[in-house]
């Protein structure tokens, strides 16, 4: 029998196929020509005869190996004609992958906790802070085609969308751009609803084609309609919020039809808005809204008597083909006579006219809402969005080191399955779906932390002085954003190791075994590339960090003239308790002498406005005797305040006296400059006695001067203020203070108590700390000192921690040189100098482009900060110093590890 | 036109339907596929090793067939190949689509003969 194997396997040499395919087809074959043989003897031919013609059935052979390379060698089996078949086999293999990633991982639990916690707070920041972003600056409102609204603002420094009535209907009636305009304003409205304690609700009233241009229709019921909104004979009706709604009526169908008492008049519930609609100011909640036509009944003095009032937010819709360039043309030609020239017709000073003049109008998109809070916190989200980032970067740099030195230990199976057939593109899919399982493992978590920080960040942001509604669940916007993150994540950190295990060359790593050392320059050259980008975007944080504590600090020490420690801000609402004014100076009397007896009150007094709560009085000033000039008659903040004021809180008495309980509105009235005012009126003279005299007729003598103190916000310029005695104006001032011997809320209940007794049926309106008062100023700054610190310390930790790993490698790869070296004579010192300086080297690299980078950075933020340039030395080389000194403690334990090599062991190793 | 080319083309167009066919109705071995086509064409067709087994090599990476090692008493195990499924929807395809191409041909050149 002729020996068919050989002659097949001859012919196959070249092919070089798996060994076991190999096997199988020689098999195959070999049957073939054996029963050609046997029929050609079995038809009489001679052996020799019949080993030919099967011999012949090979033609050449080559012909059977370029067809069967054709066959074997090309690539995967992917038949176009089904495209299901090709599908499956993508999931498949995908499948295939992820079981084997998830193997990988679990045979590591350290590295695959350490890693996916890594990832969870770099991935789950990102998600908090975009969950924020989204719902304060993307979102869009719950319209009909909110990509048409437009908003109106004026604009001289800041922006202001609120406009006088007259101005709204000039607008309404000649613009040509518009399909519709459409006028809201805020209050706060006193509400009584059968059977329930009266309360104060956000209110709204609005024009009657509100719901039809927004193109929101109710829940139940109806919504406001042009025909409601006739000013010689409004309807008083009301739509409620679907909150509101739920909160004050449970929900119940019947509350359409009830009347409720807002502000003293009966209106009539005539429908519910839709769950979704708030209102157009996100972040805020509408209770009710009510037509502008009701306001002349609601309000002593309509504020559609003058031109003076800005109460009015404008927003309007523009027509179909319009753009907003057309449309802001077409408005700013009428914003001279409906907004400019009503202005300065008014009775205005020199000042305000110049003011005015500079005025300019600003039309801008408000398909995602008004635009106050985006103004607000879109800089401030901004910049956190980087720092997390920034983390995110710097968390993949770590982890693509991670992983490069996994690949280097992993090396052999790596090529164990390189030998046995694996492809190398699949063989780095295969390694990509473990960083991406990894990444997803860490998005999980990452979207659990943020659905908590999102909360808390937003509970922090609502501590401040704007109010802020908003839900911040992650969504599924949050699960996309989240989604391609990890993904983008996991390529970001997994691509570069991975392709780097896909040019393992077979034959070294095989020989060289699982030692897993020596994995060639390039690996040592890309690790050390990774480090330096951790150390510059860390030292990026860290700057960032530095300039926003800084400012943070600034902003603490700011003098306010006041202390603000201890002081409790009880503010009363006298407007419907049906008390006369002179019965509510009688009685704030006698509750200030209440107060006072209270233990643990040291003293307590009252004012028309609080101090820096953001709003404040003013009025035209002159002063007797003095000639006109730029100074003599003046628009001055004024306050008015009780005795015993600057006592309680804390601004001393610098000339004369404080108000007394002998400062009557029969007494002669009197007045207390701050300091400013005293100089800027009178210089080195005396004030004490000196006549001022307020608005037209009112002249009052001046009995002392107090220190300089914040009274509108804690960031202004002091300006020279005016104090009257509220005793001795109409009606007394309801803003209480309080200072007590120790903590102030100690002292609520009791004042609770008090004000109960002595002014039955007021309400008390609110009750804070002035401490808090004047933190409220500083939450956004606040918010972005924490977290930037907080997020720079984990950069600097991770950054850390990839420093000490990279040098702990390069030390033990060094192992048998640094032998070499003592060997020869080096001192442990010159070996820890070696080190030193390796890490030096490495640190100055980071610097050069981070130091840089924060520059070019740092321009974006200047307006955030208070006090401080963002090129503020002091802060570099404070960051600096504190980048070295971390990677010299991170890289202390490897330099220390090679100056202890012994010699002969390390010689005696290899 | 040269003959021996029409003849390589022709072969090579129509070999994935013969074999398909043949493996339709029951599994067979290379050697069998090989002598059923040599028979059924009068001679006019033949399969040599060198061109036959790469084909059933593609066919079954394509899924269309499904080779299987049979061993059967007192005798050397033999791959054997089936139609799959898939394997059944090209043939019907295929099959369709030589039908149509033969009848157009035929209708070119029968045209021309008359």
């Amino acid at each position: 029998m002729p020996e068919w194997k050989r002659e097949i396997t001859e012919r196959l040499v070249a092919l070089e196929l798996d060994p076991a395919r190999e096997a199988e087809i020689v098999e195959e074959l070999s049957q073939h020509l054996e029963d050609r043989y046997a029929e050609s003897l079995a038809n009489g031919a001679t052996p020799e005869e019949a080993f030919r013609a099967a011999l012949a059935e090979l033609n050449s052979g080559e012909l059977l190996a370029r067809e069967l390379r054709r066959v074997e060698r090309s690539a995967p089996p992917e038949p176009t004609v089904l495209g299901a078949k090709w599908r499956g086999n993508m999931f498949g293999g995908l499948w295939q992958d992820l079981r084997f990633a998830s193997r990988m991982l679990l045979k590591n639990p350290g590295f695959t906790v350490v890693t996916a916690l890594t990832l969870a707070l770099g991935i789950g920041a990102n998600t908090a802070i975009f969950t924020l972003m989204d719902a304060v600056l993307l979102r869009r409102l719950p319209v009909k085609h909110p990509e048409q609204l437009i908003e109106l603002m004026t604009v001289n420094g800041k922006a202001y969308n609120s406009f006088s009535w007259q101005a709204f209907q000039q607008w309404r009636r000649r613009n040509q751009s518009l399909s519709g305009l459409v006028a809201s304003s805020n209050s706060r409205f006193y509400c009584v609803v059968e059977g329930a304690a009266p309360e104060r609700v956000a209110g709204q009233y609005v024009t009657g084609d509100f719901f039809s241009v927004l193109g929101v229709s109710p829940a139940i019921g109806r919504t406001i309609t042009p025909d409601d909104d006739r000013f010689e004979a409004p309807n008083a009706v009301a739509v409620i919020s679907d909150g509101y709604w739920a909160r004050r009526f449970g929900r119940d169908p019947a509350a359409l039809g009830k009347r409720i008492l807002v502000e003293n008049v009966p209106l009539t519930i005539v429908g519910v808005a839709p769950a979704e609609f708030f209102g157009l100011q996100v972040g805020s909640r509408v209770d009710l809204w009510t037509p502008l036509a009701t306001e002349p009944l609601m309000r002593r003095r309509s504020f559609t008597s003058s031109a003076g009032y800005k109460w009015l937010q404008l927003v309007g819709r523009m027509k179909p083909g319009v753009s907003l360039d057309q449309a802001r043309a077409d408005l700013d030609f009428l914003f001279r006579p409906a907004v400019i020239e009503p202005e300065l017709a008014l009775q205005i000073t020199p000042e305000t006219r110049q003011w005015v003049l500079n005025v300019k109008l600003r039309v801008g998109p408000a398909g995602a809402g008004l635009s106050q809070l985006r103004e607000q916190f879109s800089k401030p989200l901004a910049v956190l969005m980087v720092i997390v980032g920034l983390v995110l970067l710097i968390a993949c740099a770590n982890l693509a080191n991670l992983l490069l030195a996994r690949a280097a230990t992993r090396r052999r199976e790596i090529a164990v399955r390189l030998a046995l057939g694996a492809g190398r593109a699949r063989l780095i899919r295969q390694l990509l779906t473990e960083s991406l399982l990894l990444a997803l493992i860490g998005a999980a978590a990452g979207v659990l932390l943020a659905s908590f920080g999102a909360e808390y960040l937003l509970k922090i942001l609502a501590s401040g002085r704007t109010q802020v509604l908003l839900d911040v669940q992650p969504d599924a916007r949050a699960l996309v954003f989240t989604g391609l993150l990890s993904v983008l994540t996991a390529l970001l950190f997994g691509l570069a190791p991975a392709l780097r295990a896909g040019r393992t060359d077979l034959i070294p790593a095989l020989k060289e075994g699982g030692r897993g050392l020596e994995f060639g320059g390039s690996r040592q050259r890309l690790s050390r590339g990774l480090i330096v980008a951790q150390i510059a975007l860390s030292l990026i944080l860290l700057l960032g960090a530095g300039i926003f504590l800084r400012t943070l600090r600034n902003l603490h020490s700011i003098d306010l003239g006041f202390e603000r420690e201890n002081v409790l801000l009880v503010a009363l609402d006298p407007s419907h308790s049906g008390y006369a004014p002179e019965q509510t100076r009688r009685s704030f009397l006698g509750l200030l002498e209440g107060l006072q007896a209270i233990p643990g009150v040291r003293s307590a007094s009252l004012s028309w406005n609080p101090p820096v709560a953001g709003g404040g009085s003013s009025r035209t000033v002159s002063v007797e005797g003095l000639a006109p000039g730029p100074e003599a008659n003046r628009e001055i903040y004024v306050n008015w305040v009780a005795p015993r004021y600057f006592e309680t809180l804390g601004v001393p008495l610098i000339a004369g006296r404080d108000f007394g309980s002998h400062d009557t509105p029969d007494s002669p009235r009197v007045v207390i400059l701050n300091q400013t005012m005293a100089r800027a009126f009178f210089g080195d003279a005396n004030p004490i006695g000196q006549r001022i005299k307020v608005e037209d007729n009112d002249v009052r003598e001046v009995v002392g001067v107090v220190r300089d103190s914040h009274y509108l916000e804690i960031r202004e310029k002091i300006t020279p203020t005016l104090y009257l005695n509220t005793f001795q104006s109409p009606s007394p001032g309801s803003e209480f203070a309080i200072r007590a011997t120790g903590d102030p809320n100690a002292v609520v209940p009791a004042v609770r108590r008090e004000v109960e007794r002595q002014v039955k049926g007021m309400a008390v309106a609110n009750v804070r700390t002035l401490d808090s008062q004047v933190d409220a100023w500083i939450v956004q700054e606040r918010l972005v000192a924490l977290l930037s610190s907080c997020f720079s310390g984990l950069a600097l930790f991770i950054a850390a921690v990839g420093l000490y790993g990279v040098l702990s490698y390069a030390v033990a790869r060094r192992t048998r040189e640094i032998g070499v070296r003592m060997a020869l004579g080096a001192r442990s010192r010159d070996v820890m100098a070696m080190i030193l300086k390796e890490i030096t080297r490495l640190v100055c690299l980071g610097l050069a482009f981070g130091v840089p980078l924060a520059l070019i950075l740092g321009r974006f933020v200047a307006d955030l900060l208070y006090g401080l340039a963002p090129t503020d030395p002091l802060t570099i080389v404070a960051g600096i110093l504190v980048m070295l000194i971390v990677a010299l403690v991170a890289g202390y334990v490897p330099a220390r590890r090679a100056s202890r090599v012994d010699p002969m062991a390390s010689l005696r190793c290899e | 036109m040269n003959t021996r080319i029409f003849d390589r083309e022709l072969k090579k167009g129509s070999a994935e339907l013969l074999i398909l066919s043949l493996v339709e109705v029951r599994q067979r071995h290379g050697y069998e596929i090989s002598k059923l086509i040599e028979a059924r064409s009068g001679g006019a067709l033949s399969f040599h090793v060198a061109s036959l087994y790469p084909l059933l090599y593609r066919l079954e990476k394509r899924g269309w067939i499904k080779g299987h090692w049979v061993e059967k008493s007192g005798q050397r195990r033999r791959r054997y190949y089936k139609l799959t499924p898939e394997g059944k929807k090209v043939l019907k395809a295929q099959r369709s689509a030589w039908e149509s191409f033969v009848a157009a041909i035929s209708r070119i050149t029968g045209t021309e003969h008359a």
